[in-house]
Order: structure tokens, then sequence, then C-alpha cells
């Protein structure tokens, strides 16, 4: 990069990166929010009679959000360019804190019909553009502050950020959940984490409204040499589009792939897959990804040292060859076909009940209670609703309750995965920030 | 996430013994793809400093040769993504289809399958090279 760094003391490097990194991780938390809950999501507002097709059009919305978050930055990208970061700043976390806040008022879909998931799509397509401005203008923020040498250690700390983000995402559910009946939290306990947001925008906001705008920009402010048409030059001129393809297909597209497989997919695999407790998975995850943290920072301090491109191939070749081994391994921690079954210990329990709407038609739950030698304990609930003298197919909830031994085997390879994510992330967006010229820096590097 | 789910009821319905890792076989053809293009074109860029790299003429013609596989790439991702999620979706006639056929039809795919045509295209015409 041409532009002389000027000197940021570490004492200011420190609430630089605490304020930028503070309004990061609430942007995540209100993205990620959604993702944490999309089972809930399914049932409310989208049509119940197909679960399978509610939740793959609820993990649609979600993609969405990813998708068009290349747009976001566009538009406050451009924004940043021309009026600088600090401003910008503050309109995608006000735009995101009310996109999250709004879907915990929206209406189920038994009282608004399609309205329903359309309202929703619409805010998530909000939280999208927010995330898009905020993720890329807060790495450009932090890198243009970093001294020379150091960028990738300060901008690794952003990296932390989605990592944190989520932690809270699930803190705050399991929190919620636990707090009140199940009935309160099926009921309406699943709004109050999209509530909460918008206490955590404020807090974001009031620690935001000090910072200084970044020093390399205000200085190519005042010499002039910021763009006038920052989206024209990013993607008008053909050197800057292919770089940002470049960066897109070749970093941040497998990139990203390795973090939410390690993750969301983790949660997924293990709740949806592997039936595991929901709240025993959830903390599984948190646990795993928690303990990745520091080495998204180590990664970043040691790219500074060796070279980035090293590192960050390292781990994406590492996943390529890990994540499939480590995902059959975690299959079968709880495949019950590999546990010895204590049979005399089943219980089974079978409720019949008529139907109120038909009254003819009736509804049998059989719940069964499974015990284990090392401690493992399945319960299966089988609803079966007869009517006319037929049995429809029935609906079966499995969760498996694990024992420490398999709860910790589970932690420790999920950590492995989060490991491999933090090698491929943590220098990424410093990678990322040099590769694009200061005055179209914010428009470009949040594209890929 | 989406296609990964998506595979996963698939295999499931096809009973295929391992269909549990079915979701990881689109995640890693994506790495796979990015860790190429990533060996290949992108180049160590600390500080600004680019990494002093003796140009070769084979490595260029790699780069310029895979550019008619991105480009077959992006087809790939517009056929699949146009033929076999998203308007069978849209046509399905379900409700619980059409919101995910419509994020699939107009946001996923166009920036997948334009993205790598326009890469595969810049690749063939030298820019990458060194």
């Amino acid at each position: 990069m041409a532009h002389t760094q000027p000197k940021t003391s570490t004492r200011g490097l420190v609430s630089i990166v605490t304020a930028s990194s503070v309004g990061t991780i609430i942007e995540w938390y209100d993205f990620y929010i959604f993702a944490s809950l999309a089972t809930i999501i399914a049932t409310r507002f989208f049509p119940k009679d197909n679960p399978t097709a509610a939740f793959l059009a609820t993990l649609a919305t979600f993609a969405a959000g990813l998708v068009v978050r290349p747009f976001g930055a566009l538009f406050f990208g451009r924004l940043g360019d021309l009026i600088g970061r600090k401003y910008t700043f503050m309109v995608t976390l006000v735009l995101m804190g009310g996109s999250t806040f709004a879907i915990g008022l929206v209406p189920e879909y038994e009282r608004i019909g399609f309205l329903a998931p359309v309202i929703i799509l619409i805010l998530r397509l909000s939280q999208g553009l927010a995330i898009g401005g905020e993720y890329g203008g807060a790495a450009t923020f932090v890198a243009e502050h970093a001294p020379i040498g150091k960028r990738g250690f300060w901008t690794s700390w952003i990296q932390t950020t989605t990592t944190f983000g989520l932690v809270l995402s699930m803190c705050v559910i399991l929190i919620t959940k636990n707090s009140m009946s199940a009935a309160g939290w099926e009921n309406w306990g699943w709004r109050i984490p999209f509530l909460a947001s918008v206490l955590m925008i404020v807090i974001s906001v009031w620690i935001r409204r000090n910072m200084s705008e970044s020093p390399l920009f205000a200085k190519a402010k005042s010499e002039g040499k910021t763009s006038v048409n920052p989206l024209k030059e990013s993607f008008g001129n053909k050197s800057n589009l292919k770089v940002v393809l470049l960066a897109l297909f070749g970093l941040t597209m497998g990139l990203g792939v390795v973090g939410y497989s390690s993750t969301f997919y983790s949660q997924s695999f293990l709740i949806k897959i592997m039936f595991v407790d929901y709240d025993q998975a959830n903390r599984i995850v948190i646990i795993a990804i928690s303990m990745g943290v520091p080495f998204y920072v180590f990664f970043g301090w040691l790219s500074d040292r060796i070279g980035r491109k090293f590192i960050l191939m390292t781990g994406l070749l590492m996943a390529v060859l890990f994540f499939r081994p480590i995902f059959e391994r975690m299959y079968q921690t709880t495949n019950l076909r590999n546990k010895v079954e204590n049979k005399p210990a089943m219980q089974m329990n079978v409720k019949k009940e008529m139907l109120p709407e038909s009254g003819t038609d009736s509804l049998i739950t059989t719940t069964t209670l499974r015990f284990y030698a090392d401690g493992t304990r399945c319960q299966e609930i089988k609803r079966e609703v007869i009517s006319a003298g037929k049995t429809d197919s029935p609906e079966i909830l499995t969760s498996i309750k694990l024992n420490d031994s398999d709860k910790w085997r589970l932690i420790f390879l999920i950590f492995q995965m989060m490991f491999i994510f933090t090698m491929a992330y943590g220098p990424l967006a410093a990678f990322i920030v040099e590769m694009f010229p200061l005055r179209i820096r914010y428009t470009s590097m949040s594209l890929p | 996430m989406v296609i990964a789910t998506y595979l996963i009821e698939k295999a499931k319905v096809a009973h295929v013994a391992n269909y549990y890792l079915a979701g990881l076989n689109y995640p890693i053809v994506l790495m796979s793809v990015c860790l190429v293009i990533g060996l290949l074109y992108v180049k160590e860029n600390k500080e600004g400093k680019i990494a002093i790299q003796v140009p070769s003429k084979n490595l260029n013609k790699v780069k310029r040769s895979l550019g008619y596989v991105w480009i077959l790439l992006g087809l790939a991702a517009a056929y699949f993504g146009l033929f076999q999620l998203g308007i069978p979706k849209f046509v399905s006639g379900n409700k619980d289809d059409l919101i995910f056929a419509i994020i699939v039809l107009f946001f996923i795919t166009p920036v997948v399958s334009i993205g790598l045509l326009l890469f595969g295209k810049y690749a063939i015409d030298g820019e990458y090279d060194d």
C-alpha cells in the first residue's frame, strides 16, 4: 500500500478494536440468532404440514441474508468511502438492530398467512445488508489504524467477533429457555432473544459515538484522494473487479464454508441427524467454539511473521481432508448401534386421547425411554393419529442425552474443526484489506 | 447448509448407507475449488508487498486453461440452481417451497454462476497471469 500509515498508540488501538468489535459482535448476534432459532422459526412462520420444506425454507431465508451481504457492502461501502467509516457504522448498527427487533414482533403464519414468511424474508434481507456493511467496515477501520507489521494481529480481533456473536446468541437462547416453562418458551419466549437486540444496539451506539474517524481515510479525504464513485471504480474498473472475484472464489467462498460447516452445520448435525438433546447440543457447540477463539489471534499474529497465504491455504486444505472423517466420528459417538442397551430398565408409556376437532379420531402418544450401559439415555416420542380405523404415518421425535465421556469427545471433535477454521479465518481480514487500494477499500473488500 | 440439508434428505429417501455424510459433499467440493483457485491465482500480499515470484510460462498456461473449467463450473452451477433446485420447487405448487425457490433462483444461483463465468473469462484472457 502506497499510503504512509499514521501512528496510533497501543492504547488507542485497543480502544478502536474494542469499539469496532463490540458493535460487530452484536451485529453477528443479530444475524446468528435467526439460524440458532431456525427450527422454531420454521414452525412459526411457515406452513406446518411439511416440516422438512418449512425447515429448508427457513435455511434458504437465512442463506438469502448471506447472499445480499455484498449488496449491503456496495451500499454502505460507498457510504463509507464517501462520508467516512464512523457514521456508516452507526447506520448499519441501527438497521441491524431494528430488523432483528422487528422479527421478534412478526405475527405467526396461523394469524397472517403467507405474509409471515414474506415479512421474515424482507427483514432477513435487511439484516444481510447491515452485516455486509458492518463487517467490511470494521475490518477496514481497524486495519487502517493498525501499524505496519501488526495488521494481521489487530484485525484478527475482528475475526473473533463472529464466534463471540454466535456464542452470545446461543447463550441468550439457553438462558431464556431455561428461565421459563417449556410452554412459555414455545408460545412467546422464543421472541425474547430477538427483542433483546435493541438493548445491545443501544450499548453499541453509545460505545461507538466517541470513535474517531480512520486516520488514513481522514488524511486521504483532506488530500482529495477519496473516490467520488467507489462503486463504479470497484466494479466498473476491470482491474478492481477481477480482484474482487479472485477474493470471492479464491478465499472467502471456501473459507466461509469452512466456518459454517464447523459451527452451524455442526449444531444442526448434532440435533437433527444425531438427535442429541437440544440444550446439550448447544452447550457442546458453545464450549467447543469458545475454545477455538484464542487461535484467531494466534494465527493473525503468525501471519504477520510468516505470511498470510500459507496459513490460509493450509487451513483450507485441512478442512478438505479432515472434515468428513470428523463428522463420521461424531456420528458414531451417538450411534445407538454401537452401544449396549440395558433392556430391563426400559420404560414405556402409552397415552390415548380423542381429538376434540373430529370426535372420532384419536391420538396415541407412545413415550419410550431407553438406557444404555455407558450412561446414554434415549427418549423416543411417537405420535400416531388413528382416523377412520386407519393409522397415519407416525411422527417420531428422538432425543439422546449423552454421558460425559461422549459429550467431551464431541466437544473435542468440533474444537478440531474450529481450530482449522481459525487458521483459515484469522489472517483473512488483513489479507483482503491489503488486496484493495484505500480509495475503494470499504466497497471492494466488503463484497467477498 | 440449505443445500447440505437438501442433499441429506435426498440421500435418506434413497436409503444411502451413510446418508448422514451426504450433506458434506457440497461444502467439500466448494472448499476444493476454492483451494485450487487460491493456490494458483492468489498471491501473498502482506503489507502490500507482493511476494517475489518468478513468472512461470507453464503456470500461466495452467491458469488460462483452467479458465474453461471455471466457466463450465459456472454453467453447472446455473443448471443445478435453476433446473435441479429452483424451478422444480417454484412450480411444485406448494407454498412451502416458494420462498426456497425464490432465494435459489434470484439470489444464490445468479451470484455464483455469473461470478464464475466472469472469473473464468478473466482467467482465459490472462488477467491473472504473473
